[in-house]
């Protein structure tokens, strides 16, 4: 057991290194606003070198992402190990539950504000139960990753058959290196938790002149096409439940296939049945475990395209719509 | 080069390690691999493109570097001497090509084209060296005689550079160009950390030691980049290694080649060999005489050498030069070569400061210390009052690179003494691997004119339009930061006797250190945009919309001037800057107007400096313009 001068020391540190991180933000996300909360962090796995980074990241990266993803790669150095001069908490020691503890405050209690506490509190106590089972955080992070806060009684189970399941996988070794990769996307988490599939098919956005009609179903529109464009950004509305590659309307005839604009948000991502776009035209939005990328389709127009005809199926349900957000 | 790095990066744990140390350093590196490939996936994902793809491959490199390093201070190789000098030989075999991203310079392409003539005409005039110089392989079209070269009496023109590098580097060259001269050098550096390692050995220095700071000694600055270009620095610290190691062990077969090459090196080093002779001498009884002649006739020759070259036995240089000055610049130079944050130790090779702290406990050092430090006095001395003293256009800390050796020796056995100094190895290992990087990533950046700033001062100040710089300090053009951390380096000083530079609790697992210096981090980014009470108007914060940099960027010797900027009817600068009065220092041959904040000043022709005093009415951006005449203003001095 620590000492008080330990402890004191501990205590001591964690406010120095919060209040320098607080005085170094710079930027108004969620993520640069947690720096202060990300430096007590660093102090508890022992890494305090990683604030020097850290600090450093937070005053000279201006582009927002490029930032972000600084930020999570110190946070990944500080869970792999830290200083190795002194005595880090390394992940497979039996520090475990607290690497997991503080893994899952940084992956899903950020931004605060958005945290529903009594649904986290079970994700975080389960995460913590199962790295105390397996005497390692691998598993514990990935299921606290994954694992939806909706419904909270998926989590309850998941968590309840992961703690049964931890007592039989002890015998496999943690890999700081999955956690270090969990860890190094923080902020992004809920992308990596709902929309993987943006590793292989990153959303992209060209210049765009944007439309923004939302059409009922059963209805018809004909819109003319700008000089160069080459295809059109479209979504659903409300069309979360339907299966994935359901018809929404057609396009000159040709079928369009798009899903709901917001399926990937972590309330809605459980109940949907929807897939992630195949040509995805979304931007992410959030920060943290409340990160997803909407549902924008691009549909491409044949070449020299003057107008489109679009007609919405009518068999939709009565309050999906059909999005035509841009021309690109 | 990146596959070439990488199957250098996987050799290097063969040389180090065995079984399951070697399973377990390989297993580490593929993981880096497979995490900077789901790094770079995630980058497209999240658009994070701000970044420069081949620095990310350089500190993906070194970040491989630094897991064997991190790996080898915990496993236990045998044979360091040999398995540093190996991967030494391997890393700077994939350093060189990238030092070619940016044309010899400061003193090397002099010594190429030496060789060069050596090679071709066999003599040492480079007359129609310069003739045809687009034909040079030295790859510098614009190369001229330096200032002072001497000229022979049927208009030879040599060089004012010492004929033995060059010599050296003739069967590198032979075979393989300007590489095989580069790679001579880099033999060098291989011979140098062999010999450093022996040397720790033979000075009591534990293997757990060795492997924790040689990493940073043999793949960090200075050496590593002294130890790729054509230098002879390099050469010559393995040179005043094995001298020292023959002088401790009282063989001669070591140190008379070693101090014989050393003083053909350079002139300059004549100074260590002086200084070693009485150890040399020290308890021999009988052949005392004939050591003697032999050591004097050693450090005699290069001035039989010069003067044969020269026509003078001191070259460039004067006798007068050993004669002390007025103790100024002597101060200056000292805390400069320490402190200073262009090209100080603190700053440029942190671990070695280690060294300069070690003396605090001279008693308790090395007796190769006690014998170096001793060496190198009479140089370090008459190094101090020059105004070359940090080095001029070459990479940092170029007249000390030869005393690396000796610092590293301190910082070894300090760090074996004291706990408080292995809770400061991570922060300092930290900013090591920072300028490891940036300077083989941007090799050009190595060197920087002599103005008072640093190169993360500029970019700091560029990116903020705020005066970073005057928070290092600079002796090159002393300012209060230079006061404050010579007066923290003499309190620290005092302090490392006490061994009280950190506090770790009783289980040693909380070091403060980092906290220590996370906390000055954020107090210099948040005072680094404030705006200070002095403004030199060439600094890289201020706005420049017209004029020009005096002296200009590439002037000989720029750092005995001045500096300031050239301003004309209709130039304008802005900057940050306190409300209240300031002293404006300026020249002018002619009488010039300026608005500075709306107010205008009427300057009075000044052929030398001469001061005025100016207001500025608001804290913040503000507008200096030149509405009539020419005028070259230096600095701004806040009064109140």
């Amino acid at each position: 057991m620590p000492d008080r001068r330990s402890i004191a020391i501990a205590v001591l540190a964690a406010v120095a290194a919060a209040v320098a991180c607080a005085a170094s933000v710079q930027f108004a996300t969620p993520i640069d606003r947690a720096l202060p909360f990300l430096a007590v962090v660093v102090v508890l796995l022992n890494a305090p070198v990683a604030l020097l980074p850290l600090i450093v990241v937070e005053n000279v990266i201006v582009d927002e992402p490029t930032r972000l993803l600084a930020i999570g790669l110190v946070m990944a150095f500080a869970f792999s190990g830290g200083e190795r001069t002194s005595r880090p908490l390394r992940a497979d020691e039996t520090s475990a539950p607290l690497v997991v503890f503080l893994a899952v405050l940084v992956l899903r209690w950020i931004p605060l504000h958005n945290v529903v506490i009594w649904r986290e509190l079970i994700i975080l106590a389960g995460a913590v139960a199962v790295a105390y089972v397996m005497r390692g955080p691998t598993l514990a992070v990935l299921l606290a990753l994954f694992s939806p806060a909706w419904p909270a009684k998926v989590a309850v189970m998941l968590f309840v058959v992961a703690v049964l399941a931890a007592f039989q996988l002890r015998r496999v070794k943690s890999s700081r290196l999955v956690v270090a990769l969990v860890i190094a996307f923080f902020p992004w988490s809920g992308v990596m938790a709902r929309g993987w599939s943006a590793f292989i098919h990153a959303p992209r956005q060209g210049n765009r002149h944007y439309l923004g009609y939302a059409l009922k179903s059963g209805t018809a529109m004909s819109i003319d096409v700008p000089e160069h464009a080459e295809a059109v950004v479209v979504s659903g509305a409300n069309t979360q439940r339907l299966p994935c590659g359901t018809i929404l309307g057609t396009i000159n005839g040709a079928p369009i296939k798009a899903p709901d604009w917001g399926f990937m948000r972590r309330e809605q991502f459980f109940a949907s049945r929807n897939c992630y776009p195949r040509d995805p035209a979304g931007r992410i939005r959030d920060y943290g475990w409340s990160a997803w990328i909407d549902g924008a389709e691009r549909i491409p127009l044949p070449y020299g395209t003057k107008s489109i005809r679009i007609a919405v199926n009518p068999h939709l349900p009565k309050n999906a719509t059909l999005q035509v957000e841009a021309f690109e | 080069m990146i596959i070439a790095a990488a199957i250098v990066l996987l050799i290097l744990p063969f040389i180090f390690f065995r079984g399951s140390e070697l399973v377990r350093a390989l297993r580490n590196q593929f993981a880096l691999y497979a995490f900077a490939t789901g790094v770079w996936v995630f980058t497209r994902t999240v658009n994070a493109i701000d970044f420069d793809p081949y620095i990310a491959i350089v500190f993906l490199a070194i970040a491989q570097l630094t897991l064997i390093s991190i790996h080898l201070a915990t496993a236990q190789p045998r044979n360091l001497a040999t398995r540093f000098a190996l991967a030494a030989a391997l890393i700077y075999a994939i350093i060189i090509p990238t030092q070619f991203r940016s044309a010899l310079d400061g003193d090397e392409p002099f010594y190429l084209l030496v060789t060069e003539s050596i090679v071709h005409d066999h003599d040492l005039d480079l007359a129609n060296q310069y003739r045809d110089i687009a034909k040079s392989d030295v790859g510098r079209p614009d190369l001229l005689p330096q200032l002072g070269d001497p000229v022979g009496p049927h208009g030879e023109q040599y060089s004012r550079h010492e004929p033995f590098l060059p010599l050296l580097m003739v069967p590198g060259y032979v075979l393989f160009g300007v590489q095989g001269a580069i790679a001579t050098i880099a033999l060098f550096g291989v011979l140098l950390v062999r010999s450093l390692v022996r040397w720790l050995e033979d000075e009591g220095i534990s293997d757990a030691t060795i492997r924790a700071l040689m990493p940073l000694i043999v793949f960090g600055p200075p050496v590593v980049f002294y130890a790729v270009r054509i230098w002879p620095e390099v050469p010559a610290a393995f040179c005043f290694v094995e001298a020292l190691r023959g002088v401790r062990q009282q063989r001669g077969q070591r140190w008379v080649p070693a101090l014989f090459a050393l003083v053909m090196l350079k002139l300059r080093f004549v100074l260590i060999g002086v200084m070693l002779v009485p150890f040399i001498l020290r308890g021999r009884d009988r052949s005392r005489a004939l050591v003697a002649g032999c050591a004097l006739a050693i450090l005699g020759l290069p001035l039989l050498v010069v003067w044969l070259v020269s026509g003078s036995a001191t070259n460039v240089h004067t006798w007068r030069e050993l004669i002390p000055v007025a103790p100024m610049p002597y101060v200056k130079g000292l805390f400069g070569l320490i402190l200073d944050g262009a090209t100080g130790i603190a700053f440029q090779a942190p671990l070695f400061l280690l060294g300069i702290f070690a003396l605090a406990r001279w008693r308790s050092m090395p007796e190769g210390f006690r014998v170096g430090a001793i060496a190198s006095l009479l140089y370090v001395v008459t190094l101090l009052p020059r105004s070359e003293w940090h080095g001029g256009w070459s990479p940092p800390l170029r007249y000390i690179v030869v005393f690396i050796p000796l610092l590293a020796l301190g910082a070894a056995a300090l760090y074996e003494q004291s706990r408080a100094v292995r809770a400061w190895l991570a922060p300092i290992a930290v900013w090591t691997i920072g300028i490891t990087a940036h300077g083989i990533a941007e090799p050009w950046r190595l060197f920087h004119i002599a103005n008072g700033e640093n190169t993360v001062g500029e970019w700091l100040s560029a990116m903020f339009h705020s005066d970073f710089s005057r928070l290092f300090p600079s002796y090159i053009r002393p300012n209060f930061a230079a006061i404050v951390a010579a007066g923290v380096f003499g309190v620290v000083l005092v302090v490392c006797r006490t061994g009280a530079l950190a506090c770790p609790d009783r289980r040693g697992r909380l070091s403060c250190t980092s906290l220590l210096c996370a906390v000055l981090l954020a107090l210099f980014f948040h005072f680094g945009r404030l705006p200070g009470d002095r403004v030199e108007f060439e600094d890289a914060h201020v706005v420049h919309n017209g004029g020009e940099l005096y002296p200009y960027e590439y002037q000989v010797a720029r750092f005995i001037y001045r500096g300031g900027w050239l301003m004309k009817h209709g130039d304008s600068m802005s900057f940050l800057a306190k409300r209240g009065s300031y002293v404006l220092f300026y020249a002018s041959t002619q009488p010039a107007v300026i608005d500075l904040g709306g107010h205008a000043f009427h300057l009075d022709t000044a052929p030398t400096y001469a001061m005025t005093i100016v207001d500025v009415p608001v804290t913040g951006p503000t507008t200096l313009r030149c509405l009539d005449g020419s005028v070259n203003l230096d600095r701004m001095d806040r009064r109140d």
